[in-house]
Parts: structure tokens; sequence; C-alpha cells
């Protein structure tokens, strides 16, 4: 086993991250992780899954659409059970610098039309819908020539009143 | 095979007579579903003890009188309780679904089952077959008087019932664990008299011969005093002592849906206890 993994971080190391493209180029990026509400005690971590697509005319600037999923924010501590869930979708814009071979940080800033469900008692209790500027921080990790894994911090204000902080861990697939 | 049949026949013997023995003894409750809600008699209590926490009962009954049926949430039927907001306020919210559901989670109670359920301090009843239906809610304390609601939901539609807590007061005498001869009358007072609401004791007595008893006394308008020769609170043996509960509540009436069958009531109520020892 050890070897096995020996063998595929020195595969990871050495091989050269030759999908950073001179030109344009498109990246779809699956991701899931964990989000949070940071302003209202009281609920716990939903998970969460995003599929984020960007065009980048140019290797250090992207234009991006998403669409993101969170089954259900719980709330916690006793009480009657309520949940909430988000679906949500959105554009933005993706800078990423320096266009290293084998680690890219990037920010994005991006707005999400969400839907709010909150769901309680048996019943759905309300929704709501509205949209939310985002700002994203992460680290992208080109392994092979069209492939990759990213990391990223996100947070979105007042979604139907909640300021969501999240984590999430993806590929990258660039064409 | 034999050895089977009789194994697998004795039990079912058994719970046949026991179901029969049930039948004969026990209560009945019937499903709310079998009537319509001005059929159903609604009795609501909100009691607020030295704790500050309000203990909230409901008991819903297809007649005014002690032997009517009492009735069980059934169909989706339910009752809620809240404090300072209605119920219906709690559940018709939009926007701001993350602060709101958790108002509602946190603040609205449905409301539990049990049997009837009496604590007289010194020993508590419990009635089985007769289903009410509780909650315990902490008040905000900067609000007052506190406003108790109770909503009965059926087929999404609340009918809620309300009644404002009476001012809150201490029992000043007797003190607690005093003892206190009946030979002589004993002097119950307590302050911050309201002659607007009314004043009820429960009295509950338990022996040293194990014997136990309970009464229930209307004092009338709140004086801030009341006397009480043993005859009114002493129903042990006269040779021996008792270990007695004076449960004084101030009592306000409150309203009650309309909706109800007439007849229908809800009480608010502040409830101090003192505990003495009763001697020849």
């Amino acid at each position: 086993m050890d070897r096995f993994i020996r063998k595929l971080l020195l595969s990871l190391l050495l091989l050269p991250a030759t999908h950073v493209h001179a030109g344009s180029s498109f990246v779809v990026s699956p991701s899931v992780g964990g989000a949070s509400i940071s302003n209202i005690d009281g609920y716990r971590t939903s998970p969460f899954v995003r599929v984020d697509g960007s065009f980048h005319p140019l290797p250090q600037f992207g234009i991006n659409v998403f669409v993101a999923h969170y089954p259900g924010f719980d709330s916690s501590g006793g009480g009657n059970d309520v949940s909430i869930k988000i679906n949500g979708y959105g554009a933005g814009v993706t800078g990423r610098w320096p266009v290293h071979p084998h680690a890219q940080p990037y920010v994005r800033l991006d707005y999400m039309r969400w839907d709010a469900k909150a769901t309680g008692l048996g019943r759905t209790l309300a929704k709501d819908k509205g949209g939310s500027a985002g700002l994203a921080a992460g680290m992208q990790f080109p392994i092979r020539r069209i492939f990759g894994i990213k990391a990223e911090v996100s947070g979105y204000n007042n979604v139907s009143g909640a300021d969501i902080r999240q984590f999430s861990l993806g590929l990258l697939l660039e064409f | 095979m034999e050895f089977t049949r009789k194994g697998t026949v004795a039990p079912i013997l058994m719970l046949l007579s026991l179901t029969l023995l049930a039948g004969c003894g026990g209560e009945t409750a019937s499903p709310t579903t079998w009537y319509p809600v001005s059929s159903i008699y609604a009795y609501m209590k909100a009691v607020q003890d030295v704790s500050g926490n309000v203990n909230t009962t409901v008991q819903l009954r297809n007649g005014p009188t002690v032997d009517a049926t009492y009735l069980y949430l059934d169909g989706g039927d339910r009752l809620y309780s809240s404090l300072d907001i209605s119920p219906q306020q709690y559940l018709d919210f939009n926007g701001n679904l993350f602060s709101n559901s958790l108002e509602l989670s946190q603040r609205l109670k449905v409301m539990s089952s049990r049997d009837l359920y009496a604590d007289y301090g010194v020993f508590t009843n419990v009635i089985f077959g007769k289903p009410e239906y509780f909650s315990v809610d902490t008040p905000n304390t900067s609000s007052s008087p506190t406003r108790v609601y109770v909503g009965f939901e059926r087929n999404g539609q609340v009918l809620e019932s309300s009644v404002d807590l009476p001012a809150a007061f201490q029992i000043v005498a007797p003190a607690s664990g005093d003892s206190i001869s009946r030979a002589t009358p004993v002097t119950l007072t307590w302050t911050d008299a309201d002659p607007a609401t009314t004043m009820e004791l429960d009295v509950a007595g338990i022996c040293t011969d194990n014997s136990q008893y309970n009464l229930h006394l209307i004092l009338g308008t709140d004086t801030g005093s009341a006397t009480l020769n043993s005859a009114d609170y002493y129903q042990g043996n006269a040779s021996i002592n008792c270990l007695v509960a004076f449960m004084l509540q101030r009592v306000r009436t409150g309203g009650v849906s309309p909706q109800f069958a007439f007849g229908s009531f809800s009480k608010g109520i502040q409830q101090r206890t003192v505990q003495f020892t009763s001697t020849p």
C-alpha cells in the first residue's frame, strides 16, 4: 500500500501539468462540501454539491456559471425539527494567478439566485427566493493533462437571512 | 405437538381475559376526528409556578360533565402552545426562513399527550385512559403580563385561545416547614393582592398512617389573606400528623376560540406552594 501511495505521489509531482493553456479553455468542476450558517446559532452544517462551468479566454481570467444544491440545514438543540433546503444557480468571474503548473490560487466573485424551502411539523412551512453575492478563494492543483483537483472556501451573505460559509473539495476538467 | 398447542392457547386466554377486564374497569377515550369542533369542549389551563416556567394543559372532551369522554388528537389534529406570540404567527411567515424557522422550532410547542396527571406537591395522581395534552414554556422575562396561547389545528386551520397570566405573588404565611396545630385556625397570607382575580386553593395531605387526600377550595376575590379552620383543609385521622401542601392559585379567566363548544374555558394561573406539618 505504501509503495502504491509513494508511486502515486511521485507521479503527481513529476507529471508535467501540460493543461496550462496559453489560449482559451473550458473548465468543468464538480465539488462537494459542507456549509454552515455564521450569523444564526441553531443549525447544523449542511452538505452541498455544486457544479461549476467556466470559460477562460485567458488562463488568468474566466467567466463562470454554476448550479448548487444544499439538501438541508437542520435545526439543532431541541424544539421542533425544521430543515431548510436551498437550490441555487448563478454566474460570476474567476481570476487565477499565478498560473503555476502545480498550484494555482484563484478567487471568484459570483451571484447566486436561490430558492429556499423550510419544512417542519410535517409540512412545508415557507418558501423564499432571492439573490446573493458570493466570494470564493481557493487553490487548484493540476494533476494530469486535463485533470486536477481544487479546494475552496466561499461565502454568501443574506441567503434568506443567513450568511453561509462553506468549504469544498472538487475535481477539475480543463479542455 | 399437544404441548405446543397448550403453550399457545394459554397466553391467548390470558390476553383475552385481560382485555375483558380492561373493558370492564378502564376508561375509554375517543378520537377528536369523530367530532366537529363545535362539539368539542376544550379546557385549558396555564400555570406559572415559582420557577417561572409555564405549564399548559389542555383537556378535550365530548361534553361538559365530569363523566364526559376524553378525546385524543387524531387524523392530523394538533395542539400548539406558545407565549406572547400566537401559534398562527409562528406558522405563517415569509422571508428570513432561517431566523423565522428557528423561532418556530424553539418557541412554538407541539403539545404532548399523557394520562390525566395532577401534582399535589406531596404526591402525584394519574388517571389512566383520560388523555390530556401538555407543554412547558419558558417566558421572555421582558414581557408582562405573559400571554399564553393555545392553538388547535384541524385541516390547516388553527383555532386560537389565549389567556393572560395574573401577576406573580409569594406566600408570606405559613412558612414552609412549619408545624401547625389543628386546634387553631391557620391564616394564609400572600403578597400583591389583586382584587380583579380569584383565589383558589388545592390542598393535599399525606399522613403518618399512609393515608392521603386532596381538596379544592375557592377562596374568592383576592384580598391577600384567608383564614382556614382545620375542617377546611384537613381530612386525615384526628390524632396523627400529616404533611400538608397548600397550592395557592391566583386565577384569571381567558378566552377560548368561539368555535369550540359553549362552556369551554381557559384559565391563567399563578401558583405558589407551601408545605407544613399538621399536628393534632
